[in-house]
């Protein structure tokens, strides 16, 4: 924005720039402020107008005011640029004005505030950190006046006062915007998390691939009994032979190239539908499919369950925490540890489901509520730290339960889901 | 010997192969399994309903998602009093949708496909034999 403003002395309209992007955000609270320290200038200076002018594109306008019945001047109002005003002046040299008595002085022909009187002024320019133009802070009378050093000096500390708080509000628009940001990041972040579980899930349960497997298990397992009993002889024996060798090459063929194909089903997000699951069986082969994983960090399972506690929820939510709150355990709790557990207790409370998890891993020393939080870990952790902050929001938003921590000898965690 | 007629409900033809491959094994041990192949629900209400079976291994996703509860269905409506034994064979045991809750309890077993050994297969027909 760029006003043009008709500055005494010069012939062709001066322009400026004008921050006017945050001016709107200038609080209630700030302005009263400015209003007090105006109270003050009239006080300490002896004169009826003390203003804070906000300038725009086209015009003037009375940001703030002394609070006193003397004042002519009208909250808000706006008067046209171009013309002539002090305050056009101040702005357009960016510097003091001082006019001792305006109306014998050629130069002030015009100034629509003559009409009024105003014969004379005192202004300074109020800018932004940026040092680009908010308008002036100036004292008007209908007196001839004159301002000594002292009072000069006073008069600019008050002004500095007035451009500190704009610094300030500059400052709070500019650490908002990083929060903002980080915040984004996060959600960027937390998004590229559940992606990776989501893969983890499919890759994992995919249940396309457990038939090929299982029938090539089988025929093995067949192949095996069978060539310790059968008399090799037989011709019919032996056809049935070739049946399970035929079998299994086969079926580990199809497992192989569904393999292939997982990556491109490991982009699509996880379902978030709901469906009726029977929970301890739910959770029991969510545990199967990370059976190489528990494996590697010898770690045995239990789930304890009452029989066919059936419930309807969004079993992808539930695998994504059970996921996540395993992964956590194997990283974080079992790090270099040996004859790992993880037990698993669902409790059927009539309104509720409570899942609770305890491992008998290092636990955690500090404040229970912080894990929750994004990029908490601990120097020996890794991954990007947002795994149970991922785990939080999974279970308060798609399963509208809550979750607790705590620890004693390894971690525990209670996660209590309502029943619809 | 013992005989026990098993039928194999199964989109995958490999899985019935497979089956009864393992079953023949059993001769060994006395019992003789005629085993049966259906690739659909339809089908195998079909066969249900001209033969007696002592045993049914049972997927669920086959032409329909659910296809598999339609033969439970089939089976609790026309056979009420049939002794057959009903072990679904899936991949995801633990999703049941809603509309067949019901038909849960006349389910004799579930088997996860990943964890379905040829052992388990020879025990569940040792007992029911």
């Amino acid at each position: 924005m760029k006003p043009k403003l008709k500055v005494r002395g010069k012939e062709e309209l001066i322009e400026v720039s004008v921050n006017d992007i945050y001016a709107d955000q200038i609080q209630k609270e700030v302005i009263e402020k400015w209003q007090e320290v105006l109270d003050l200038a009239i006080s300490m200076f002896n004169v009826p107008n003390a203003l804070i002018m906000r300038l725009h594109e086209d015009d003037l306008e009375v940001f703030a005011k002394s609070n006193n019945q003397e004042n002519i001047f009208t909250m808000n109002k706006h008067a046209a640029i171009g013309v002539g005003h002090y305050c056009e002046t101040v702005v357009g040299n960016d510097e003091m004005l001082m006019v001792k008595d305006a109306s014998e002085d050629p130069l002030w022909e015009g100034n629509p505030d003559l009409k009024y009187g105003l014969v004379n002024y005192l202004g300074l320019p109020i800018k932004w950190p940026d040092g680009k133009i908010f308008g002036t802070m100036c004292l008007l009378d209908q007196d001839a006046n004159t301002y000594n050093e002292e009072q000069i000096e006073l008069f600019k500390a008050l002004k500095s006062n007035i451009e500190k708080d704009l610094t300030l509000l500059d400052r709070n628009v500019q650490l908002t915007k990083s929060l903002d940001e980080l915040e984004r990041t996060q959600e960027l972040l937390i998004h590229h998390e559940k992606n990776n579980l989501t893969n983890q899930l499919v890759s994992n349960i995919t249940h396309e691939i457990s038939t090929p497997l299982n029938v090539a298990m089988t025929s093995a397992a067949y192949l095996d009994y069978a060539a310790k009993k059968m008399d090799f002889s037989d011709r019919d024996a032996m056809n049935r032979l070739k049946e399970g060798t035929d079998l299994v090459q086969r079926n580990l063929l199809h497992a192989s190239e569904l393999l292939s194909s997982f990556k491109k089903i490991a982009n699509d997000q996880g379902r978030m539908q709901e469906e009726n699951i029977d929970l301890g069986l739910y959770i029991k082969s969510i545990f199967l499919s990370s059976k190489l994983k528990l494996k590697e960090h010898d770690t045995t399972w239990e789930v304890d369950s009452p029989k066919s506690l059936i419930l309807k929820t969004k079993p992808g939510a539930i695998a994504q925490v059970l996921l996540s709150l395993i992964d956590n355990a194997l990283k974080h709790g079992f790090k270099d540890r040996k004859s790992n557990e993880i037990h698993v207790a669902i409790k059927d409370e009539n309104e509720h489901v409570i899942i609770t998890l305890k491992d008998n891993g290092m636990g955690y020393t500090g404040d229970h509520e912080e894990i929750f939080k994004p990029f908490m870990r601990h120097e020996h952790h890794e991954g990007a730290g947002l795994g149970l902050t991922l785990v939080k929001e999974i279970v308060e938003q798609n399963l509208q339960g809550t979750i607790l921590a705590s620890t004693n000898g390894g971690m525990i965690f209670d996660i209590n889901i309502p029943k619809k | 010997m013992k005989t026990i007629d098993i039928l194999v409900v199964d989109d995958e033809r490999d899985v019935y192969l497979a089956t009864k491959l393992a079953m023949q094994l059993l001769e060994f041990e006395g019992i003789k399994a005629n085993v049966s192949y259906s690739d659909s629900a339809a089908s195998a209400i079909e066969m249900l309903t001209s033969n007696d079976y002592k045993l049914v291994f049972l997927d669920i996703i086959m032409e329909t998602i659910y296809a598999g509860y339609e033969v439970i269905s089939h089976i609790q409506k026309n056979k009420p009093n049939s002794d057959v034994c009903i072990f679904i064979r899936s991949g995801q045991p633990g999703n049941i949708p809603e509309e067949y809750l019901s038909l849960i309890k006349d389910v004799d077993g579930y088997l996860n496909k990943t964890d379905c050994t040829m052992e388990k297969l020879h025990d569940i027909v040792k007992t029911i034999a």
